[in-house]
């Protein structure tokens, strides 16, 4: 099958709430083609092509959903083949700011930082700001990725940067934010002191690794 | 003093007309659709309307944080909002809304509880009962509805969410006590602003 008709399919099964389909059409591709080759060459472009869509709210919080947890399926098929040995990133610490409850997203983040190779600390919803850094510092990742959803838990990350600040860390770890509100007010991003962001979930490996200048450690 | 709108989203419809009838008899009420909260840039768009063909009033806005200029929309003289981030912290106050959402508690008002297939299969895409099961069981521990005493609890409806995500969904009782003292904080700040604001 042409890759360009994979991914088509691929696409539509997944706007189709068909998981075992598109499941069945990836494990296909790798019985040819191995799952890391499998990963890039299919799933990724057809992932970065619904993180297109729900960024423009082209598809429903439903497909983004079924894409995260068929992301997450290959990744655990992959991770137990042994041709599949996954690049060593990170890692990274991601969590919803105080008082922010909006998991869904950072739980996408994950899922697809997990699927590019990144090695995820999730700390969970409603982290103070000195956890974020205590988790930072413990686990040794250049990065802390903070979700919120709203203008007033937003308002919080500046809590983040204020504690980086505090124990001279800025710069040497970078605060990546995300969250719905960022999308319509991308200028909160430096208000709040974030490092940068990224449209959907989908994106996130690529903003961890602007920010970490490639984050291939091993 | 200029007249006063009390702009309100429709979830709140009943208990909102329950205060502004014991509270603010005087004042014109609009209530906005509640599923203006999928859409918050059509929420923003359809209360600055509301807004715009009011100039000559005060406003009193019943709303949490629910789109991203709405800190702006009130930072006009001649306007409050209620503080709270959304509606379930209205209702319940801080900390029990704190509570809840640390137990992973999912809320379901009485108004959202009528409409929860607009919610959940139309607006959200989960037409498969069993996508939508795991998305809600990993992402909530618990669903509660909100009773404010208006309406009977309606339990068919109730059994319906519980049979569609697998999970039960608890009954929690609250008064109007907080949302209440929302309006009346709002209200007097407003007043505060007396005849400077005109």
């Amino acid at each position: 099958m042409d890759i360009e008709i994979a991914r088509k399919q691929l696409f539509d099964r997944i706007l189709n709430g068909d998981r075992q389909g598109a499941v069945s059409l990836l494990d296909q591709w790798a019985e040819r083609r191995h799952w890391r080759n499998t990963i890039t060459e299919l799933l990724e472009p057809v992932l970065d092509e619904i993180g297109r869509c729900w960024s423009a709210e082209k598809i429903s919080l439903a497909a983004g959903y079924l894409a995260g947890r068929i992301a997450e399926d290959i990744l655990l098929k992959a991770a137990g083949a042994e041709e599949a040995v996954p690049v060593s990133k990170g890692p990274v610490v991601i969590g919803n700011v105080e008082d922010d409850y909006h998991s869904l997203g950072r739980k996408l983040v994950g899922i697809f930082l997990r699927t590019a190779g990144w090695r995820v600390v999730d700390l969970g919803n409603d982290v103070l700001a000195g956890d974020f850094v205590d988790a930072a510092v413990a686990s040794a990742a250049p990065v802390i990725g903070v979700s919120a959803m709203m203008l007033t838990t937003a308002e919080n990350i500046r809590k983040v940067r204020e504690e980086l600040d505090r124990r001279g860390l800025s710069g040497r770890i970078k605060l990546a934010v995300g969250g719905a509100v960022f999308r319509i007010r991308p200028e909160l991003v430096a208000e709040v002191g974030g490092d940068g962001t990224v449209a959907s979930a989908v994106d996130a490996p690529r903003l961890m690794a602007e920010l970490t200048g490639g984050g291939i450690w091993a | 003093m200029k007249p006063l709108t009390v702009v309100c989203c429709s979830v709140l419809r009943r208990e909102m007309g329950r205060i502004l009838e014991e509270d603010l008899p005087g004042a014109e009420a609009v209530f906005l659709d509640s599923m203006l909260h999928m859409h918050p840039e059509e929420l923003r768009r359809a209360i600055d309307a509301v807004l715009a063909a009011r100039t000559d009033r005060r406003i009193l806005l019943v709303y949490g944080d629910c789109h991203a200029r709405m800190a702006e929309t009130c930072r006009q003289p001649r306007r409050a909002r209620t503080a709270a981030v959304n509606c379930g912290e209205l209702l319940l106050g801080r900390e029990r809304y704190r509570e809840c959402r640390n137990g992973r508690a999912f809320l379901f008002l009485p108004e959202w509880t009528q409409r929860w297939r607009e919610v959940f299969v139309r607006e959200l895409g989960f037409t498969d009962r069993s996508l939508a099961r795991e998305f809600m069981q990993e992402n909530q521990r618990r669903l509660a509805y909100l009773d404010t005493g208006l309406i009977p609890v309606p339990e068919p409806v109730l059994a319906e969410i519980a049979d569609y995500f697998g999970m039960p969904v608890e009954i929690v009782a609250v008064t109007l006590v907080n949302l209440r003292q929302a309006v009346r904080d709002a209200a007097r700040r407003l007043e505060a602003e007396g005849e400077d604001g005109d």
